[in-house]
């Protein structure tokens, strides 16, 4: 598990840029429920970073909750489960930690009063709501050939990307390689990239200077999406098998 | 602002796409994915030629993929793809090239429906690569369709010699799903009985007989190794029989019949023609 090479500064955007890695591997299972203060914290954070907004968005879309209604069950699944009774069930022969999560929802939101009465009294850890696009959830409710399970997994990776994007940035200006940011902004975080030619053109670079910064930057949002995978799941068999189901391309 | 379904589907695609910088590689298309390792057509610009390069797939460690090029390296076989070069791309992946082989996947060369002599001499090369593998104390164990290539010519490719993968269910021997079973070339001959029945539809009782003998569940019932699979088919094209099946005298008969018909027919004209002669003959 690699180190942030970022100095960090915590700010209150979760998974935000500053967010740092945990620093340890194996299991971030153990550790959020772990007695070790530090490294409790430091995983929980790690978990919502990569759950709050597939969870969130899994509550609207399978059990058709409102905004507000889905954020405070959000907080209030998270607030629960992040405990020895809920995460520290998870049995690794059983499945990935994903599946647990996604199942763990359904059983607590089909509880919907349970949970609530809950919330209402306040959790060991709290955690801030994300305000999210709506429109972006009704998109994407939007396909039929998407089975819930797909559903929920495709946001886990959208958020891990997210994440990983998240990283670079900070990591690109910390590094002093705003430019290769810029380019890779430009061209591979827009629905309609434009050519390499016209990118070369509106940042004064060469054509192959252009290739050089998208390669750059793609090496390193790899590395750094293989970090957020890495630390939010249970073992490293699992951390493979949701790289290679990350990076394969349907 | 949440990544886009196409900002998403790009990011996935570009972050894996192997970093060729400084590398005498130039990208070309996507082949497919393997056992470890995802493949693609690079061109090669130092000898300007296409080939093929695998990648280490996401999580898979890097001493496996070395470990594979190196074991494919030692078996110089003309049914074995070779491998060209090896190491670490940018990115820190490690990647070998090997020969672009062109051609259709075993699978795909069933379904143009090729006559019985012709899959059975492509599954008799296939045999003949393995066979050069077990002799050289290597063992494939994942041997299926997709990992086999049918040249235009006729030529058979083996790909994939993922030394130390589990397989694939389907052509999978009953040891290798054991916690440490001792997996040999009886695995191997095990995934080519399934990969013949997959070749031959309705077989004829001998052939039922060899693609049982091959996957027996207890290795030591099957052929010990490929060579030996691979002569029970050389011993069926030549004679249509084969060690693994006792015929009855009937089926003797009959194939002594099958192979001999022009003979015996010549020499059933020549008895018919004597005896007209000596009828007209006598007095």
């Amino acid at each position: 598990m690699p180190e942030c090479a970022v100095p960090v500064e915590r700010d209150t955007s979760i998974g935000g840029p500053n967010a740092a890695f945990p620093s340890t591997r194996p299991s971030i299972v153990a550790a959020a429920i772990g007695d070790d203060e530090a490294r409790r914290r430091t995983a929980r954070e790690t978990f919502v970073a990569a759950y709050w907004k597939p969870i969130y968005r899994y509550i609207r879309i399978k059990w058709r909750r409102g905004n507000e209604d889905a954020k405070d069950l959000t907080q209030a699944f998270l607030t629960e489960f992040l405990s020895a009774a809920g995460l520290g069930r998870f049995d690794a022969a059983r499945g990935s930690l994903r599946t647990f999560v996604r199942v763990s929802v359904d059983g607590f939101v089909s509880h919907d009063a349970r949970a609530a009465s809950r919330l209402k009294r306040g959790g060991g850890f709290l955690v801030s709501p994300i305000e999210d696009d709506d429109g972006d959830v009704v998109d994407i409710a939007a396909d039929p050939d998407v089975s819930m399970e797909e559903y929920f997994h495709r946001e886990w990776q959208r958020q891990i990307f997210a994440l990983g994007v998240d990283d670079l940035r900070a990591f690109a200006r910390a590094s002093g390689k705003d430019m290769p940011l810029a380019v890779f902004e430009a061209h591979d975080l827009v629905d309609e990239p434009p050519s390499y030619g016209a990118l070369a053109s509106t940042f004064h670079l060469t054509p192959a200077t252009v290739t050089n910064h998208l390669a750059w930057a793609r090496r390193e949002l790899r590395r750094f999406v293989l970090a957020r995978v890495d630390a939010a799941t249970a073992s490293a068999a699992e951390a493979a098998s949701e790289a290679r189901a990350l990076f394969e391309r349907s | 602002m949440p990544l886009s379904d196409r900002v998403l589907a790009r990011l996935r695609e570009a972050v894996d796409q192997p970093d060729l910088t400084d590398t005498r590689y130039a990208m070309r298309r996507l082949l497919g994915r393997g056992g470890m390792g995802t493949v693609f057509a690079v061109f090669d610009a130092v000898l300007e030629r296409e080939v093929a390069l695998k990648v280490l797939t996401a999580g898979d460690a890097a001493g496996r993929l070395l470990s594979e090029a190196r074991v494919v390296a030692q078996l110089e076989h003309p049914g074995i793809v070779p491998v060209y070069d090896s190491g670490v791309l940018a990115d820190g992946r490690a990647f070998y090239t090997m020969k672009l082989v062109e051609g259709v996947h075993l699978d795909a060369f069933i379904h143009d429906t090729p006559s019985l002599s012709d899959r059975l001499r492509v599954f008799q090369t296939l045999c003949d690569a393995v066979a050069f593998a077990h002799s050289r104390g290597v063992v494939h164990r994942d041997l299926k369709p997709g990992n086999v290539m049918v040249g235009p010519f006729g030529e058979v490719l083996v790909m994939d010699w993922g030394v130390g993968v589990a397989g694939t269910p389907v052509y999978r021997a009953p040891e290798q799903s054991e916690p440490g079973g001792d997996v040999g070339p009886a695995a191997d001959v095990h995934a080519l009985g399934v990969i013949l029945r997959a070749l031959l539809p309705s077989p004829s009782r001998p052939l039922q007989a060899l693609i049982d003998h091959a996957t027996a569940a207890d290795p030591a019932a099957r052929y010990a190794d490929a060579r030996e699979l691979h002569r029970e088919v050389a011993r069926y094209l030549d004679t249509g029989s084969v060690e693994a099946y006792r015929e009855s005298a009937f089926e003797r008969v009959a194939r002594f019949y099958r192979a001999n018909q022009p003979l015996l027919v010549l020499f059933l004209v020549y008895i018919v023609v004597r005896f007209a002669l000596f009828l007209w003959s006598r007095p």
